[in-house]
């Protein structure tokens, strides 16, 4: 047998092969623009092409109208995973309504014995195309053996441990669409680190993908045609990464509930664009703060962060980085005689004003001791809780300048993830 | 205790849930500032192409530029007026003088800096797009910047102390 592809990975053509290699048919698939299968057709090796299936769908496909010499509509029933458990069908002559087949199936797929009768509908387990020549499910990217519960090929995703293992074996559960990815995450992945460009739909297969294609008012189909199935990281979204530390003073006060407080910080920033060097910053925020505590303290701060640029990543430079930003913090810590010693979480925003709907989003955890007196007014005198927010305009961050530095945390990352 | 946890967080995501919709609101305002100023460019049709002669930096990527005008529309206005701050504009002198990004990646990620010499394309064929090319090779592309309204005073200042000749 040979298949073939074209560049979206669907099936376009398969050509079967009798013994001492001998050519017995070739079978074409007519796709639509998003990959759906409109027509199949079949050219035994001395004879024409004759189309033997039309795929019907509704909002994935219900069924298949054969023509022919019994030309007929045939309908599939299936259970929560797609699995066709009953065909129908309605004959096109007189309307009747016949049973063309049932089945149940083991867990992994296998037709279970003496519980189904096999009619000519192809699709089975998950309502993938079950190829007559092989025995196996032919999913888009890979053949299934049911019977060992194992793909015959290794994973183009890198899913799971072992490469042949598929549904994370949890076939009760999970459906893999095309052999790749068995989840939407990809999908919402690839969506998140597109800057949000496009939609997330969801193919007849259960595959999700991003189209960034649609209509104008007069019909014809605007934008680009980028449907991308499963987890597609390219090397654009790792230009939108930063990872960094942060060193910080700190000082701040709080009555019984409001309280203010400044800190002062030198940040170095790693960009997986040029792993390689490293840009520092000096930042200055003022806060806002909801406190469970009495306090006035001073302190030392530290912080690990990841950022994120959403934008074009041509913007992606170190001097965006920096500039104004707003945040918000949430600050647990355990008061000592003296002092406290505490743990944070950040979420911070720094807009870019040359791509004004565009900025870096940096989520940072921190740990900070503090001297001064700090006195928890809540029911546990000794855990305190503060929320910090810093408004726009208020927090700067000024870029000091970039470095060369072979050894950072963004060239391990660098290394590990590529 | 465990409660008392539950509920400072349950409070610290709805707060976070409210930061990244206030910001996300924030989008949406500047895409519906972008296609009114897109309409606005395509309206007046202005544009020009101009050879850049001096940089000022500002804040991040953007900065102003001053241009000897090379060729530009001249039914149309002489200056770019949007949320009323200039935007753009041509003066008497032949001099462009524009906001926009001095900064960027190329697609090595290699930093490049737009420099005296460079020419530069603004809503050439109503495009609504900023073109920069040296030696003839298109180096950068983008939607025109809109006008920070933050920086109307240094933006008038620059016009006033740079000379394009």
């Amino acid at each position: 047998m040979k298949f073939y592809y074209n560049d979206k990975n669907h099936r376009v053509k398969k050509e079967s092969y009798g013994v001492l290699d001998y050519p017995i048919e070739s079978t074409y698939y007519v796709r639509n623009v998003a990959g759906q299968v409109m027509a199949i057709y079949n050219e035994p090796t001395s004879g024409t092409a004759l189309a033997t299936e039309y795929p019907v769908y509704g909002s994935g496909r219900v069924g298949i109208y054969k023509p022919g010499s019994r030309p007929r509509t045939m309908y599939e029933l299936t259970d929560h995973l797609g699995n066709v458990r009953t065909v129908f069908s309605v004959d096109d002559i007189d309307n009747d309504l016949d049973n063309e087949g049932y089945s149940d199936y083991y867990p992994f797929g296998m037709k279970m014995p003496g519980r189904d009768m096999v009619g000519n509908y192809r699709y089975a387990f998950q309502g993938q195309e079950k190829d007559s020549e092989t025995g196996k499910e032919a999913f888009e990217l890979r053949l299934w053996d049911s019977r060992i519960g194992r793909w015959l090929t290794t994973d183009p995703a890198g899913q799971y441990n072992s490469p042949y293992l598929g549904m994370g074996n949890n076939p009760m559960n999970r459906i893999d669409p095309d052999g790749g990815f068995d989840t939407w995450l990809g999908a919402a992945a690839y969506w998140l680190s597109h800057g949000f460009k496009g939609e997330i739909f969801e193919n007849d297969n259960g595959d999700f993908g991003i189209s960034n294609a649609s209509y104008d008012d007069s019909g014809n189909l605007v934008g680009d045609l980028n449907i991308t199935y499963g987890w597609n990281w390219e090397e654009n979204n790792k230009n939108r990464i930063a990872v960094g530390g942060e060193l910080g003073i700190n000082a701040a006060y709080s009555a019984i509930l409001l309280g203010n407080g400044w800190e002062g910080s030198i940040s170095h920033v790693s960009f997986l664009n040029d792993p390689y060097k490293t840009s520092f910053y000096a930042n200055s925020d003022i806060t806002a703060s909801l406190s469970t505590d009495v306090s006035a303290t001073v302190g030392l701060s530290s912080y690990g962060f990841v950022a994120f640029y959403t934008g074009d990543v041509s913007q992606a430079t170190p001097e965006s980085f920096g500039g104004n930003f707003q945040s918000i913090r949430l600050t647990g810590e355990v008061n000592l005689i003296g002092g406290s010693i505490g743990a944070s979480v950040t979420v911070s925003y720094s807009p870019n004003e040359a791509e004004i709907e565009h900025g870096w989003y940096v989520l940072a955890i921190g740990i900070h001791g503090n001297v001064g007196p700090d006195v928890s007014v809540a029911a546990q005198p000794v855990f305190g809780a503060t929320f910090d927010a810093t408004m726009p305009g208020v927090g700067y961050s000024n870029y000091l300048g970039t470095i060369n530095n072979p050894i950072n945390p963004a060239a391990l990352i660098d290394k590990i993830l590529y | 205790m465990y409660k008392k946890v539950l509920l400072v967080f349950l409070i610290f995501t709805a707060f976070i849930c409210f930061f990244v919709i206030s910001i996300s609101n924030g989008f949406g305002k500047a895409q519906s500032k972008r296609k009114e100023f897109t309409e606005l460019l395509n309206m007046t049709s202005y544009y020009y192409v101009g050879r850049v002669k001096k940089i000022q930096r500002l804040d991040k990527n953007a900065g102003f530029i001053c241009l000897e005008a090379i060729s530009f529309n001249e039914e149309a206005t002489k200056k770019l007026f949007f949320n009323n701050q200039i935007v753009s504009m041509i003066d008497d002198r032949g001099c462009i003088f524009q906001l926009d990004v001095v900064l960027f990646l190329d697609e090595n990620s290699n930093r490049l800096v737009v420099e005296p010499g460079d020419i530069v394309k603004y809503n050439v064929n109503n495009s609504a797009q900023y073109q920069v090319l040296r030696n003839k090779k298109l180096i950068y592309e983008d939607h025109a910047i809109i006008d920070n309204p933050r920086l109307q005073k240094e933006f008038l200042k620059f016009v006033h102390s740079t000379n394009c000749n």
